[in-house]
Formats: C-alpha cells, sequence, structure tokens
C-alpha cells in the first residue's frame, strides 16, 4: 500500500461552499503534498476506503453542515456513522453513513482516520464561497495540512519529513496542553 | 417507508384477514414514500379492492430537470457535455445518442477505430450500471436483506465482487473518457482524445477478472428464487445484423416492428399523465413496451458474444427472462458478460485511430438517434437552426417509456401478493419495481411507494 496518507478530499467545486475543501487542498504547502495522497472525489465512495486500516488511515476533509460556518472541526471518520446526512435520496451515491458502513462490512478499518470539515453555508450553483468559508480556507487548509504530517510522521516515520516530524511532534505538545475546541459535524 | 394507510377510518390493511374479494370490499393501499434501492426519487400508488387492482400508479415527483429547455440555442459539442449531466450512471448512454443524431445529421464519417471506441465506452458503462443493480441495489432482495450494507456483512465476497466488476467499467469509462462519471472527451466528430495503446492495455487485468466475475454473476443470478410472473408489455430493443446492440441497428420489438433508430416517432409517442413529472411513451396503438436487458436478451441474444450466449444457454431461462420480469437479473449478468468479453477483444485489438476527431460542418435539419443505455433504448432528437444550435430538442430516457410497463405488470402482479403479510406484500411489490431498475432522475429525471386496496 501507498505509505503516503491518503487525503480524500470531498465536494462539488460548484455547489458554493462544497468546493471548500478542493480551495483548501490547493493551499496545501509541498512538504505535506509530498507525504499525502491527494484524492479528488466528488462524493465519498466505498472503493476509497477498503484498504484503509489503523496503521494506513486516512483523512477525509469535505465541507460539513450543522456547525457555524466557516468553523473547522476534526472528528473521528467513525462518527460519520451515526450521521443520516442532509437529505440524500437517491441511489446514485450512498450518504456518508451508508458508505462508512459498507467499507468497515468489506473489511476497512477506520478507526485511526479523521473527518476534517469547515461549516458550510451556501450550497447554491457557481463557485463562489461564503464570506465565512472563504475567510476560513488558511485555518481549513493549516488543520488539514497539521493532521496530514501528524498522521505522517506517526505511521510512517520512514517517509515523512524529519522537520515535519519535529514540528507536528511540537505542535501536538502545544495542542495537547489546549482545551479542545472543535465541535461535533 | 409507511406501513398501509387506511383510507375511510376503517378499511382493512392486506394481512389483516377480511375484506379480500367481492364489490364491497373495502379500499386497501399499501404506502412507501421512498422507494429505496433505485436510481431517483419517487414513489408507487397501487389501490386495490379485493383481488382487482383499481389504479397502479409510479408517482416521479423528482423536480423536472429541464435539459431540453437547457441545450436550446447550444451547439452539437455543447450538447453532448450538457445532456451527460442528466445521470451519473448512464452519462454515456446519453453523450453517445446524441453524437450520432449529430453525425448522422452532418454525414460524419468516423474512423473505424473511433467507432470501436465507442462500443468500448459503452462496454464500460453497462458493466458500471449493471454491476451496481445487481450487487447493491437487486441481489439483497433476492437473498433475504434489507440492503447492500447488511448483505455485505454476512456475504463479503458477493459485495466485492460487485464492486470490482463497477471498477472495470468505471476504469473504461476512464480511459476513454477522462473521468469515471460525466466524461468529457466525447466530440461529433470523434473523440477529442484518443487513449495511447498502453492505457487501454493497462486495462486487461481488470477486465480478465471482470470476465471471471460476470460469469460468475450468471451463474448465481440463475440460482436466485423468483416469483412467479406472466409479463404483459410488447418488448422493444434495437438490433444489429453483426453485433449486440450498443449505438447502430434498427429498432425492432417482440411483435414485428421494424424500424429505423430515427424513426422512433413513427412508432411510439410521448404523454403526459397527470401526478407526473416524467413523460409516459406508449407504441401507436396504444400499448405499453418494456426495454432494457430482458428486451434485449429477447430480441439480439443471436448477437451475444458467444460466452455471453453460453451462460445463457447453460442457465436455461432465455424464455424466463423474455415473461418475467423478476429474471432481469440474470438478464444483467448475461450482459455483464457481453460487455467484459466484448471489452477485452477490444482492448487487445485496439490501434489508436488515424484520426480521433474529424472535422464536420454543421448544418440545419432534424437529428435523431437511439443507442441502447443499460436500461434500455435511449432517444435523441434535436432540430438544428440555420446557425447550427439546437431550436428544439426531445430526449426520451428508457425509465419514461418503462412507466406504463411497470405499472401494467403491477397490476399483473399485485393480486398475486395480497394474501402475503403486509411487509412481505410490500417487499415482493418493491423487488418488482427495482426488477426495471429505474433511473427516476434520467425519467424527470424520484420513488415512493404507495399500495392502496380500494
Amino acid at each position: 500500500m501507498d505509505e503516503r496518507v491518503r487525503l480524500i478530499v470531498c465536494g462539488e467545486p460548484w455547489r458554493g461552499d462544497d468546493a471548500a475543501a478542493r480551495q483548501a487542498a490547493r493551499l496545501l504547502p509541498e512538504r505535506v503534498r509530498r507525504v499525502a495522497d491527494v484524492r479528488l472525489v466528488g462524493q465519498l465512495d466505498p472503493e476509497q476506503l477498503l484498504d484503509v486500516d489503523r496503521e494506513h488511515p486516512c483523512v477525509l476533509v469535505d465541507t460539513v453542515v450543522g456547525v457555524p460556518a466557516g468553523q473547522v472541526v476534526v472528528r473521528p471518520l467513525v462518527e460519520l456513522r451515526g450521521h443520516a446526512g442532509p437529505g440524500m435520496r437517491s441511489s446514485h451515491a450512498l450518504p456518508p453513513a451508508e458508505t462508512i458502513a459498507l467499507a468497515e462490512a468489506l473489511g476497512a478499518d477506520l478507526r485511526a482516520s479523521l473527518l476534517i470539515g469547515v461549516g458550510g453555508a451556501d450550497f447554491s450553483f457557481g463557485a463562489a464561497l461564503s464570506p465565512a468559508v472563504l475567510e476560513s480556507l488558511p485555518r481549513f487548509a493549516r488543520m488539514i495540512g497539521r493532521t496530514v504530517l501528524e498522521l505522517s510522521a506517526r505511521h510512517h516515520p520512514t517517509t515523512a519529513p524529519v522537520a515535519a516530524i519535529a514540528a507536528t511532534a511540537a505542535a501536538t505538545a502545544h495542542r495537547a496542553s489546549q482545551p479542545r475546541k472543535e465541535s461535533q459535524p | 417507508m409507511h406501513g398501509s394507510d387506511l383510507p375511510g377510518g376503517g378499511a382493512a390493511g392486506p394481512g389483516s384477514g377480511d375484506g379480500r374479494s367481492g364489490s364491497a370490499a373495502p379500499e386497501l393501499r399499501f404506502e412507501v414514500e421512498e422507494l429505496t434501492r433505485v436510481e431517483g426519487e419517487g414513489s408507487l400508488r397501487l389501490r386495490m379492492r379485493g383481488d382487482e387492482v383499481v389504479e397502479a400508479r409510479l408517482n416521479i415527483f423528482e423536480a423536472p430537470r429541464y435539459f431540453e429547455q437547457l441545450v436550446r440555442g447550444r451547439t452539437p459539442d455543447e450538447v453532448i457535455d450538457i445532456v451527460a449531466r442528466i445521470c451519473g450512471i448512464c452519462p454515456v448512454a446519453y453523450q453517445m445518442s446524441a453524437v450520432h443524431a449529430f453525425e448522422d445529421l452532418f454525414g460524419v464519417q468516423v474512423d473505424p477505430e473511433v467507432r470501436r471506441l465507442r462500443r468500448l465506452f459503452y462496454c464500460g458503462e453497462w458493466l458500471e450500471s449493471h454491476a451496481l443493480h445487481v450487487y447493491l441495489l437487486h441481489a439483497p432482495d433476492f437473498l433475504g436483506y434489507d440492503s447492500a450494507v447488511a448483505m455485505a456483512r454476512d456475504l463479503r465476497p458477493l459485495v466485492e465482487r460487485g464492486l470490482r466488476l463497477r471498477r472495470a467499467g468505471d476504469a473504461i469509462i476512464a480511459a476513454i473518457g477522462g473521468r469515471p462519471i460525466h466524461p468529457v472527451s466525447v466530440r461529433v466528430g470523434g473523440f477529442s482524445r484518443a487513449p495511447r495503446r498502453t492505457e487501454l492495455a493497462a486495462l486487461r487485468p481488470l477486465l480478465e477478472q471482470a470476465l471471471d466475475d460476470a460469469v460468475a454473476t450468471v451463474r448465481l443470478a440463475a440460482t436466485f428464487e423468483t416469483p412467479a410472473m406472466e409479463r404483459v408489455a410488447r418488448l422493444v430493443s434495437m438490433r444489429h445484423p453483426d453485433e449486440y446492440p450498443y449505438n447502430e441497428g434498427h429498432i425492432v420489438s417482440s411483435d414485428g416492428l421494424d424500424i429505423e433508430l430515427p424513426a422512433w416517432r413513427d412508432a411510439f409517442s410521448e404523454y403526459q399523465v397527470e401526478g407526473s413529472n416524467a413523460l409516459y411513451a406508449r407504441a401507436s396503438d396504444g400499448s405499453a413496451y418494456l426495454l432494457g436487458p430482458s428486451a434485449r436478451i429477447a430480441l439480439a441474444a443471436t448477437q451475444l458474444h458467444p460466452l455471453a450466449r453460453r451462460e445463457l444457454e447453460a442457465t436455461g431461462l432465455a424464455d424466463e427472462i423474455a415473461a418475467n420480469i423478476f429474471r432481469s437479473v440474470v438478464a444483467r449478468g448475461v450482459e455483464l458478460v457481453h460487455a467484459a468479453a466484448e471489452a477485452l477483444e477490444l482492448v487487445e485489438a485496439y490501434r489508436p485511430p488515424d484520426a480521433a476527431l474529424v472535422p464536420w460542418t454543421a448544418r440545419p435539419g432534424t437529428a435523431a438517434w437511439a443507442t441502447e443505455a443499460p436500461r434500455g433504448l435511449l432517444f435523441h432528437r434535436y432540430e438544428l437552426d440555420e446557425r447550427g444550435r439546437i431550436a428544439e430538442a426531445q430526449i426520451v430516457p428508457p425509465t419514461s417509456q418503462n412507466q406504463a410497463a411497470i405499472e401494467a405488470d403491477l397490476r399483473v402482479f399485485a393480486p398475486s401478493v395480497l394474501r402475503l403479510s403486509h411487509v412481505e406484500a410490500q417487499r415482493r411489490l418493491e423487488q418488482l419495481v427495482r426488477s426495471y431498475d429505474p433511473c427516476i432522475s434520467c425519467a424527470t429525471h424520484f420513488l415512493d411507494l404507495t399500495v392502496e386496496e380500494a
């Protein structure tokens, strides 16, 4: 398996804030890109998750609802199992909860994988992000980058850049001393 | 999903054991607001009095999508990209019907290798669409599961097989079309880019596995126990003298119709039904007709790839496929074999075309063509103005053509389930609807189920 950290970037580029993850992915610095297997997808598909396990976790990034617009949240991916999603009824694509359930039924171990989301406000047609989401993009990108580097350092120390390991170790130590602010999507 | 909704404050529901027959029988109905495991969103309404079906209606209330209006004023190449957006499962079909219509009007002769690439493109779509339907939508009905997720917990290899087949189809579409969903390479006159030989050669291992998986699918599907059923509707599909129908041939029927593809309107017409956001279609004598894998197998089995024909014969179910819609799962399996086998041959013989794209000049007139989408015949007709832009469009998807046949089959099938418990009756009715693999998003391009005993 590819030793890079799988970064699954979800979202439709022409549906307003749904494009936030794609836009944030463009802001990732080279040192993150080197250790990330970036996969741009419209919607999460079970096949993206089948070979994910605790040693090879993935990071799913997407726009989320249920939190204030622009707020960045980090949650264990498996928590999505309990979320029905925003009214998707067509079988053209499975809703996230079913996608995750199907992937797990097929052997994926998602316990070490993470969801990083940014609260969206406007999902209407067009490429423009809402002001709150646009303003939060650098923060969203930084959280994605930091998480990828951490996972890379933890799970693939031979491929993670030494500087990144040092940087993320320091960041982790700093964050561990701070109260956690993320809220559930 | 809703349980029985009894009108009139006292009518018996199915399974209650009374009021099943006679003119004084109470009205009974089943109601499911969201039929699951179909493509898109809609409902089914069935009202019964005793054993008599008073009303069988497929209500398609997904909002109209106005594609026929959206393409007005557009150029042919723009139309090809727009109509691909009608469906995430069968975008190739929409592109193929449109591109052939325009090329027929403009007198465009594409490179023979482009013609073969287009067949390969269609093989990819059939693999992807049929695998999704057989394994994720339909097989749970036959194997006693509520969903593919529940089935995957017990029968993991089956679901994995379905995903592998789907992946093979997606890989073909991506190799030719640039991406697996809503491909972007199709152009009037060919493709904007033809794949390199090595790109298609890389598909061989996937396709060899897909062929094995497809054969296993037919053999599995042939073991499924199905309810008894005698079809009402006539069967309609394309047929070609030399090949299993994708892009070319004639429109034929089980009662002797044989017309050229652009002449669809000579034999069929669309009509509106109150309460449905999709147009219905009927034959010129007013009758319903059925499209799709069962019809193709019934009308064009002689042109199946020898491996697919062998598997069909081994099932001994060819006649039943023509008569019992529940056997459509076998038909899809056979077509999976066909698609995988033909794709493998096309990939092995592939040479990049001398001209991936040939020049053409637009002209005014009527562009009309049909191709075989996974769910059946998909007809497009465009009027082009003096500037070569679309003045008027008509897009007739297979699901909207199948609506009347679905309702006719429901009328035949419903009485057979009324002695069953409400839950089981409802499950069988949903299974019947799923047998047509309706793509309601295409047709309005949605489904809830309401069954009432009148």
